[in-house]
């Protein structure tokens, strides 16, 4: 479904994503791991068309979307959940709900779409006309995920949604992303920092040092690789402790 | 008496100072750009009017808005010659070139108008309406109304539309607008547009008001719609249409309250800029910037 081959790009002169081949199968939940500065946003705002990559192409359901403006890639199906959330915060939660259907006119699926979000985040409804910058951290995140969801993505790019937040959270979003695979039909590019949650609900993963990947294997065989465990599953269980 | 014709008159230039301001606020809302030629916009926009006034002898309410559309049409030519192709990673070079710009259209206006004040024709035929000692005239009763109207229809357009909501959104951050779907270019193009009608439409409106015109008269309403925007809060369109109003009402009762030979209006809203700046550099009603 994506195809990335031998991408790289960065900022200025500075390369932080060299040469990178990743392929992302209609269907997947495949997750790119990696320590903070690896370049995993500089990737995923690349795929998403807010940085042009220096070299390489990427390919979207048989379609070269890179060099192409934002919009027009969000057109084709491939939407971003920004590291941060990227929230509207002087908009209310509703306003942040429709600027996620910016592109559609698909009035009776957008009502269809938005029952959705209600339905996995029902805390969205109740503060629907509140102002999105008075949300908590993990209703911000929500929020993010449930806009995403009004653009009726193909592919969601999805960057450390679990960031900073309660152990409740980050379990709610975990089983919202599993069942955008098994039940919504999405396909997911998952940048996480929680390597083995993560891993446990992929099918496929990346391992990105430094601009460059390193490691690819099936989820499974990610979780067993030794190096890995002490590299990134070893600090995981330390997080979990404090 | 006189304080009332004062405040009526205070509300009339403040109302243009805040049509100037919003132009400026939504500029520096999604592009974080000081906007140094939207001064001459407006100029360009009184001689418009003054021109489609005395060749078409058309009426006020048809010469409002197709001045309004050609300074829109103006903007975007700044914005799309002037603005767009500037790296955004230069800081200082987007302001330089809209510096350039205004040099652009001063001289060029100097040149087809010449450098002196000209005559702006009546558009309405002046009324004086007497209520007991009250004495108001048509004229900034109606200056007043066209801008308290243009900016309502603002106000909507940005709160309730499609392309508002974009703005907003743009006007946030334009990475996440375009993580939306938003065509981040041509919202920022349309925001030119807009702001650039509104400053036209100001244009007429300070014609009608002081009579005479100059290719000069840009840099006072800059200035001015600088001052309301501090004012206001950058980026905040309410704050710069009450801050206008508040400018506006000051600079009239500085001229009541210390009558002076020489004009003091100036030196007061410049002191209440320096002012904001020292104490309240977020304005009186917050700032509203984007995060690029
Ligand atoms: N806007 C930027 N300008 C310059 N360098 C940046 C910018 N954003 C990130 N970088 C650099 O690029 C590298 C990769 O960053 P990033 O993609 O954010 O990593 P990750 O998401 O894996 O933590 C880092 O060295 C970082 O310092
Ligand atoms: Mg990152």
């Amino acid at each position: 479904m994506l195809s990335i081959e031998g991408v790289s790009s960065g900022y200025g002169k500075i390369l932080a994503v060299k040469d990178v081949n990743l392929l992302v199968e209609e269907g997947e939940i495949v997750v790119l791991l990696g320590a903070n500065g690896a370049g995993k946003s500089t990737l995923l705002r690349t795929i998403s068309g807010a940085m042009k990559p220096k070299s390489g192409s990427i390919i979207f359901k048989g379609q070269r979307i890179d060099g192409k403006k934002p919009h027009l890639i969000v057109k084709e199906g491939v939407v971003q959940v920004e590291e941060g959330r990227g929230i509207l915060s002087r908009m209310s939660v509703k306003e942040n709900l429709d600027m996620g259907a910016y592109l559609r006119s698909d009035k009776d699926g957008i009502m269809k779409d938005l029952e959705r979000v209600f339905q996995k985040f029902p805390r969205l409804k109740e503060r629907l006309n509140q102002n999105a910058g008075t949300l908590s951290g993990g209703e911000q995140q929500m929020l993010a995920i449930g806009r995403a969801m009004m653009a009726n993505p193909k592919l969601l790019l999805m960057d450390e949604p679990s960031l900073g937040l309660s152990p409740n959270f980050v379990e709610l979003i975990i089983r919202a992303i599993r069942e955008f695979r098994d039940q919504d039909g999405y396909t997911i590019l998952l940048v996480e920092q929680n390597a083995k949650k993560a891993l446990d609900i992929a099918d496929r993963g990346y391992i990105l040092e430094t601009g460059r990947i390193v490691l690819e294997g099936t989820a499974q065989d990610l979780l067993n690789n030794e190096e890995l465990q002490r590299a990134y599953l070893g600090r995981d269980a330390k997080t979990r402790e404090d | 008496m006189i304080l009332f014709q004062q405040l009526i008159n205070g509300l009339m230039l403040g109302a243009t100072y805040s049509l100037v301001a919003i132009g400026y606020t939504l500029i520096f809302g999604v592009l974080g750009l000081l906007h140094f030629a939207h001064g001459e916009v407006l100029m360009a926009g009184a001689f418009m009017g003054l021109y489609i006034i005395l060749w078409s002898g058309l009426p006020l309410y048809i010469t409002l808005p197709l001045t309004m559309i050609a300074t829109g049409i103006l903007g975007l030519i700044v914005q799309f010659f002037a603005i767009r192709p500037i790296k955004k990673d230069y800081h200082l070079a987007p302001l330089l070139s809209t510096i350039g710009v205004t040099i652009i259209l001063q001289h060029l206006a100097i040149k087809i108008f010449g450098g002196y004040g000209t005559r702006f024709p009546d558009a309405i035929s002046t009324k004086i309406y007497k209520f007991g000692a009250l004495t108001i005239s048509s004229d900034s009763l109606l200056i007043f109304g066209i801008a308290v109207m243009l900016m309502l229809v603002l106000y909507f357009f940005i709160a309730k539309t499609k392309v508002g909501r974009a703005m907003r959104a743009v006007a946030e951050s334009h990475l996440t607008a375009g993580f939306l779907g938003v065509n981040v270019d041509r919202i920022v193009l349309i925001t030119f547009g807009v702001a650039s009608a509104l400053a036209g439409a100001a244009g007429v409106l300070v014609g009608i008001a002081f009579h005479t015109i100059t290719p000069f008269m840009g840099l006072t309403f800059a200035l001015k719609g600088l001052v309301v925007m501090l004012l206001g809060g950058l980026g905040n369109v309410v704050g710069a249409m009450i801050g206008g109003l508040i400018l506006g009402l000051a600079e009239v009762s500085s001229v009541v309250l210390i009558p002076s030979e020489i004009n003091l209006q100036d030196v007061f809203a410049f002191g209440i800029m320096i002012l904001i700046l020292i104490f309240k550099p977020e304005g009186l009603f917050g700032t509203r910037v984007s995060k690029r």
